[in-house]
């Protein structure tokens, strides 16, 4: 462990791996921080099959490419990594403080401490969480995310129960269903927002992508094939249980998005997985003081940067869905861009050093990323749920679920001018939970945007200071 | 009512003529290979978990989906998964408020779930100061 690198990259999931595989190898000193153990991410979680079983079928390219690139940079000597460490902070000059626990094996407890390392070059690749449509009874337990079921699945190879709804915007939801019954689980139903007529409107935008379209079809097969009911056009309304989830009534929705009375019908399960699209995670960006941008087609705030993949703040890049949600792919292809930044400005590359990558080469990236931004908007433009969703929420249903806030405290106080994110978490306490806003944080600005009609401008995006992540005090006391 | 009793056919992969459900005793996937079993107190009661395993796979995987309670008495299980909401808060080894999905499974762990407010002061002795 050094005090001072070259560059630091934040998140080791593929924009930071791929970034961290086109530095190595130049003479740089490259430290790479994960909150999390492994190497990759969320996308490249790798599930321990006996030896007995075939080689499952793995229609996503990009994850045998990031486990390739996990592979190459596991050997090399440049590459320095630290587990279990969350940057609390990003200060002048680019001095990062880090929390970092020691995990140690058995019995003993974690000890912690807060360390400061400087970077000359920062990227940072921190991804994205899920966005929330809330509903009544969203808070039990049983009511899971779908990222949630497939962490269980592929990182611990447990399913989420012993049947399972799926409901959201999201195309994961065929991905997931279909792990599912891979694994031998039942799925009780598949509740899509998107109705036929309204993914058909959307197709034109998929362009040159059409082989995920192929991978779709895929999936439903596999639907068809084990007989899943497959609902289109149908919206969750209420989540229902004693002291977890039991059961979720679900109703018929119109084009616009309005739910249609007396179209509702009851299902049971074990659990409920919702999704409904992507947020980019930019609490830290924001902290450090990167200028944002409001982009409807690329999921929200996303960090504004420049062709280099340069934030508003010098020498900090910004790399993968933190840019706009897109898809590994768009990952992999901007975390090379920043690197390929990083090393022509320390003059590692060249027009005399002819060998290493090249204008042709950095020329291609930039096409492949436009591409890759084109597919993002039919991407998201699917995930989206309609406005008229977030003002219908009913005024029992809680918002903010670390304070307990609920759609009818919110509702008053935007009534009464709290009409930015900054206002009405003063106001009301919303986003000032544990989670510091992030699950509720989107939904507060489509409810906001809803409600008023304001513009994104307006309503802003939420403040973050340091510590951007919880942390003891005791780590303090020990530094 | 488009469609009625649903909910309540028999569908999913058993329907699939003579592939076998695995679940009889908890919802372990039987093809993943896994580590060393081990013992975990939950509650009070012995449950088995394995090596390599998060606190959270763990207990779902044994059927306990309510793991932490709010001020107001409701429960809160798993929604994330990934150290972003903290719903998933149980105390570990006596430490209360832990991510349970970020956290790994140790050999006698004891994991007491659904602590409410009150019970969660920490004792005097507990070391703000250090690891001694």
């Amino acid at each position: 462990m050094n005090v001072q690198y070259h560059v630091i990259i934040v998140g080791s999931g593929i924009a930071g791996l791929s970034a961290a595989a086109t530095l190595a190898g130049h003479g740089l000193d490259i430290l790479i921080i994960d909150e999390s153990g492994h190497r990759g991410g969320q996308l490249l979680r790798k599930t321990r099959l006996r030896p007995s079983c075939f080689s499952k079928f793995e229609p996503d390219l990009m994850k045998s490419k990031g486990f390739d690139l996990v592979r190459t940079i596991n050997k090399d000597p440049d590459i320095d990594w630290l587990f279990n460490a969350r940057v609390l902070g990003i200060f002048k000059d680019r001095r990062l403080l880090v929390h970092i626990e020691d995990i140690k094996t058995h019995g003993e407890k974690a000890s912690e401490k807060i360390i400061e390392v400087r970077a000359e070059n920062l990227i940072l690749a921190t991804g994205a969480r899920e966005k929330y449509l809330p509903f009544k009874g969203w808070t039990l337990p049983g009511v899971m995310s779908l990222g949630s079921a497939q962490i269980l699945m592929k990182s611990y190879g447990v399913l989420p129960a012993h049947n399972t709804l799926i409901a959201g915007t999201s195309p994961l939801m065929m991905v997931l269903a279909s792990e599912i019954l891979g694994n031998k689980g039942k799925v009780t139903a598949l509740v899509d927002e998107n109705s036929m007529i309204k993914k058909l409107t959307f197709l034109p935008l998929i362009k040159r992508h059409w082989p995920k379209l192929l991978e779709g079809a895929f999936y439903t097969s596999r639907m068809v094939l084990n007989r899943v009911p497959v609902l289109q056009g149908y919206r969750v309304i209420q989540a229902s249980g004693n002291k977890g989830f039991q059961s979720v009534i679900i109703a018929k929705t119109t084009p616009r998005g309005d739910v249609i009375q007396g179209t509702e019908v009851r299902f049971f399960s074990g659990a409920l997985l919702v999704g409904y699209g992507f947020a980019p995670n930019i609490e830290l960006p924001v902290q450090a003081g990167c200028k944002l941008e409001y982009q409807e087609n690329k999921g929200g705030w996303v960090v504004k940067v420049d062709e280099t993949l340069e934030s508003s703040c010098r020498s900090v890049y910004a790399a993968g869905e933190i840019t706009g949600i897109a898809g590994a792919k768009k990952s992999f292809i901007q975390g090379k861009l920043a690197a390929i930044s990083i090393l022509k400005k320390v003059g590692k590359i060249n027009a005399r050093n002819p060998k290493k990558i090249f204008t042709a080469e950095i020329q291609r990236l930039l096409f492949l990323n436009h591409q890759q931004t084109a597919y993002s908007s039919f991407l998201n433009r699917l995930c989206q749920v309609p406005a008229s969703a977030y003002a219908a929420i009913p005024d029992e249903t809680i918002i903010c679920r670390c304070e307990q806030i609920t759609m009818g405290t919110i509702k008053k106080n935007i009534q009464q001018g709290f009409d930015t994110i900054s206002s009405l978490k003063k106001a009301t306490r919303c986003g000032m939970g544990r989670c510091q806003g992030r699950i509720c944080g989107p939904v507060i600005f489509d409810i906001i945007t809803a409600l008023t009609q304001k513009k994104p401008e307006h309503i802003g995006c939420s403040l973050s200071r340091a510590p951007v992540k919880n942390v003891n005090i005791k780590a303090f006391l020990n530094s | 009512m488009p469609f009625p009793r649903i909910g309540s056919r028999t569908m999913g992969a058993n329907t699939m003529g003579n592939r076998k459900l695995n679940f009889n005793r908890d919802l372990r996937i039987a093809s993943v290979q896994r580590g060393p079993k081990i013992m975990l107190m939950v509650n009070g009661k012995k449950i088995l978990a394995y090596e390599g395993e998060s606190v959270h796979a763990a207990l779902i995987a044994a059927g306990i989906q309510n793991f932490r309670i709010t001020k107001t008495g409701e429960s809160r299980g798993v929604l994330c998964g990934m150290g972003i909401c903290y719903e998933c808060l149980v105390t570990i080894d006596n430490i209360p408020d832990q991510r349970a999905c970020m956290t790994m499974v140790r050999d006698n762990m004891e994991i007491i779930t659904e602590v409410p407010l009150f019970q969660k002061q920490k004792p005097e002795e507990n070391n703000m100061n250090g690891n001694e």
